[in-house]
């Protein structure tokens, strides 16, 4: 029988050298080891400078003192979302739609995790929670859009998908990190071009190529999902493939790309 | 200092294994699918959390410990109150080595099965090796007053013992294990018993790395390995510490990697300096 390797399993490298936002809190929890609130922050500190598996590791801190609270789920689970481990990320944000069912972005992640698990008629209904639930910016109809629509699309229904994009109206602007789903949303009204979508412009500063390249795989999972629902997957391979590609050193955090690299590896799509 | 965008993929995500799955994981894989496939979403999904349980100890024996994990966790999208599921994934964690996440796991277990000792046991157990003694030490009262076997009471009070000389707490550690005696029927796992009576000096530690004729060396180090280290680093022999776990580490590397005590073992060597 072959059996794997534990390196294969497992993260080699521990991370000893935190960013200072991180130490700072690690100062704190000297003297306060068993404040779950601390860990939970450190989490947070930990995922805005890309070091999702420490996240990962303080909200589990944080939820083994307080096991009953619903926002570090909702948090591990972004976080394993952001690393492409779907199942468990998934599983988390069952749970905190138990413990915080009025958390927008509760809803919101898991049915991006059903999605791409493939349990569409529970992304849909995910989806159709979301959408009751009261939002904290104006905007966020834009990412639920998009995310139904796909989930529509790859079920087959594609009269719904196009009705399930009315929600967004033709006048709807995005200053914030929305913008790039509307641009979305915008394709799949016919207002743009996939092409448009997956260039990067000459003469960008090496922070704005990083930043478009986070955007191309957006657009690029949208995009390749897209062209499945309409049945042509050799499109669909191509950008899937694409986005592997450009994002794998700078957007491999980004859920286009962990969505691209869950749905090939693991799903066969 | 810190740069996010130079946080490398490798250094966080893992990667998927080529290994092909056993003909008993593609057989449960396909009345999986099968279940799936016929339910219509508005009823039960029937034994499909079983299956999913089931499923993630038939992956063990390749020691495919991250597919072990996915399956509980889908078993959990489907039955997120079940104590069973947390308490078997957060085993699955302890093999991995991630017992920050075990941690949690059990901690949920704990209040959805609180009759079960293993929980409580594993309970104690990951927040003994992350360094949470103060909810260690809870955990193991909580597992104590549980009624269970002896050499399940021997277990528990190996890992007491650790915890309470971790905390300096050596008299009642002590007075923990004075009652030990190498008579006592392990029911053939003596493991445990071996290292308490190294504690009480009635074993050397070589002679409770090992066992006499044992069927399984290499199992015997990594789980012995672990205690013998610790029982050097709480007497302040970190040299030995040291060496004992780069030995448990060394031995066990192939094929005892998914063993509790190489798992700690390595989870605290990596937290070393060199």
């Amino acid at each position: 029988m072959v059996r794997a390797s534990s390196e294969s399993q497992k993260i080699s490298e521990i991370t000893k050298n935190f960013p200072p936002e991180v130490e700072k809190i690690d100062e704190k929890l000297k003297q306060s080891p068993q404040d779950a609130e601390l860990w939970f922050s450190r989490g947070l500190a930990l995922g805005n400078e890309r070091l999702m598996r420490d996240a990962v590791k303080s909200f589990s801190r944080a939820i083994a003192l307080d096991p009953s609270c619903g926002i570090y789920y909702r948090w591990r689970g972004h976080r394993h979302l952001n690393l492409a481990e779907i199942p468990e990320a998934c599983a988390d944000l069952v749970v905190a739609s138990r413990l915080i069912p009025e958390n927008w972005d509760v809803w919101y992640h898991l049915g991006l995790t059903h999605v791409l698990l493939g349990n569409y008629q529970l992304a849909e209904l995910a989806y159709k929670k979301c959408a009751f639930v009261p939002s904290e910016r104006s905007t966020n109809i834009i990412p639920l859009t998009n995310w139904t629509y796909v989930n529509l699309m790859l079920q087959g229904k594609r009269e719904e998908a196009l009705e399930a994009l009315k929600a967004v109206p033709d006048d709807m602007i995005a200053n914030d990190y929305n913008a790039d789903y509307l641009e979305m949303i915008n394709f799949y009204k016919g207002k743009a071009k996939a092409e448009e979508l997956l260039v990067i412009p000459d003469g960008l500063s090496p922070a704005e190529r990083d930043e478009r390249i986070f955007s191309i795989c957006t657009h690029g999972f949208g995009l390749a999902n897209h062209f499945y629902g309409l049945g042509d997957k050799e499109a669909y391979h191509k950008i899937i493939d694409y986005v592997l590609d450009i994002g794998k050193d700078v957007a491999w955090n980004s859920f286009g790309f962990a969505g691209a690299y869950y749905t090939k590896t693991y799903r066969g799509m | 200092m810190h740069n996010a965008n130079s946080v490398r993929r490798d250094t966080q995500v893992i990667f998927k294994t080529d290994i092909e799955l056993s003909p008993e994981v593609k057989e449960i894989d396909a009345k999986i699918d099968a279940l799936y496939g016929k339910w219509n979403y508005y009823d039960i999904l029937p034994d499909v959390s079983d299956l999913l349980r089931r499923r993630s100890d038939l992956v063990a024996p390749q020691h495919l410990v991250r597919e072990s994990i996915w399956s509980l966790s889908k078993a959990m999208i489907f039955d997120p109150s079940s104590g069973v599921n947390f308490s078997m994934r957060g085993r699955r964690y302890i093999n991995a080595g991630e017992f920050e996440e075990a941690a949690a796991d059990f901690a949920v277990a704990a209040r959805l099965i609180p009759e079960n000792w293993y929980v409580w046991y594993h309970l104690g157990l990951c927040n003994l090796i992350i360094g949470d003694y103060d909810n260690s030490e809870k955990a193991y009262k909580e597992c104590a007053r549980i009624p269970t076997t002896q050499s399940l009471s021997v277990a528990l009070l190996n890992w007491r013992w650790i915890l309470l000389m971790r905390q300096g707490r050596k008299e009642e550690a002590s007075r923990l294990i004075k009652d030990v005696d190498k008579s006592w029927d392990m029911d053939g796992t003596d493991n445990y018993l071996r290292l308490l009576l190294l504690y009480k000096g009635e074993l050397t530690p070589e002679e409770a790395m090992t066992i006499p004729n044992d069927p399984e060396p290499i199992l015997s180090v990594t789980t012995q390995g672990f205690g013998v280290a610790n029982y050097y680093r709480v007497n302040g022999d970190m040299e030995n510490y040291r060496r004992t776990l780069d030995r448990t580490i060394e031995v066990g590397r192939d094929e005892a990697w998914m063993c509790f005590g190489w798992a700690a073992a390595e989870y605290e060597r990596k937290r070393l300096s060199d």
